[in-house]
């Protein structure tokens, strides 16, 4: 049965989320991002401006799929906002979890599967971020890409290097398909986005 | 648009059997398609404002090819198909509206009471704001009783804005 004094508490609640909805900084954040092609809103228009990191986490208080958003802008198509010299240390650690692979936590309520679904899908598709990783090779490893490169010439050391890992993936999995998926594929049942 | 969009799969769905009776092989079978998600609250066009990302979110039961061409309509209108949707959690009760019965493909959404409870049960705090407004508009019968069979905490989702 409907519960009279909740209903109250939310009506008081959504009419100060109401009002904070026409904050400029509210209108400019959602604006940019109907205009990236990245929100759809029925009434909100799309606008150029570019807006600043602080204001979007300040919007992202009010329409949560801001927030969702953010990581992947950062790590993807930085240009779409103003970033500051240094990110808050939340969002600073979820960026470098996600550039090197790592898991992370949720961001100011967005569950990790909620973001990280965007950075393939934000900026070149269905890429993301390389990291740097240091390693040794020996004189004959060196001779072996050099006579690799020179026997596949449109081929880079480093995309002999992805191809050799693939293939060996592949023979090590023959059931698995490529190697290339997102291996953070969420294992329980979740919200609706 | 959601409507358009499966009525175009629709056809290319019969233009692509059409191809396959010819060659003698097997025809691509009806497709159901339940939308859920933020998607299935615009299409329902309630009073609620309603900020989407530009991905769908729906229980496909049909087959890969459809799913590929589905993704290439939804991308020529700068759309994805969320191809994790069948982990979404969805109240077994749920009930659907129908959206577009065709020769190929039957597409409905889900109603509006399913889809914001799913949302405040699994996701509270970033369906908050979407969550309380809908509290303050009077919710329906319908969703007081799945708050309460699903033992869903509202006021926490109120205290906590």
């Amino acid at each position: 049965m409907p519960n009279r004094k909740l209903i109250e508490q939310a009506r008081v609640r959504h009419a100060q989320i109401a009002k904070e909805k026409k904050d400029p900084r509210y209108l400019r954040v959602m604006g940019k991002l109907i205009q990236a092609g990245l929100l759809t809103h029925a009434t909100l228009p799309p606008t150029r401006k570019r807006v600043s990191l602080k204001d979007a986490l300040w919007a992202g208080r009010l329409e949560p799929r801001i927030l969702e958003l953010i990581p992947a802008i950062v790590i993807k198509k930085p240009g779409l906002l103003v970033l500051p010299k240094e990110l808050p240390a939340d969002l600073k650690s979820i960026v470098a979890g996600i550039r090197h692979g790592h898991s992370t936590p949720d961001f100011r309520g967005i569950p990790s599967r909620s973001y990280r679904q965007w950075i393939p899908r934000i900026g070149h598709r269905n890429k993301y971020p390389s990291c740097t990783k240091t390693f040794r090779f020996s004189r004959h490893d060196r001779e072996l890409l050099e006579e690799l490169k020179k026997a596949l010439p449109d081929h880079s050391e480093i995309a002999i290097i992805r191809k050799a890992l693939h293939c060996l993936f592949r023979s090590a999995n023959p059931t698995t398909g490529d190697a290339s998926g997102d291996t953070d594929a969420p294992n329980t049942r979740r919200a609706p986005e | 648009m959601l409507i358009d969009l499966f009525a175009k799969l629709d056809r290319l769905i019969a233009e692509e059997n059409v191809e396959r009776r010819d060659v003698g092989t097997t025809e691509i079978p009806r497709a159901d398609i339940r939308v859920v998600g933020q998607m299935a609250l615009i299409e329902a066009a309630i009073d609620l404002d309603l900020a989407a990302t530009q991905d769908l979110d729906a229980f496909l039961a049909g087959d890969y090819w459809i799913q590929k061409r589905l993704e290439q309509l939804l991308a020529e209108v700068g759309m994805t198909f969320d191809d994790t949707s069948d982990l979404i959690w969805m109240p077994s009760e749920t009930e659907y509206i129908e959206l577009y019965a065709g020769r190929f493909v039957r597409a409905s959404r889900a109603k509006v009471e399913y889809v914001l409870l799913s949302k405040a049960h699994k996701a509270p705090r970033k369906n908050a704001p979407l969550i309380i407004e809908y509290l303050a508009k009077d919710p329906s019968d319908l969703f007081w009783s799945l708050v309460a069979t699903y033992n869903v905490d509202l006021q926490g989702i109120v205290d906590a804005e």
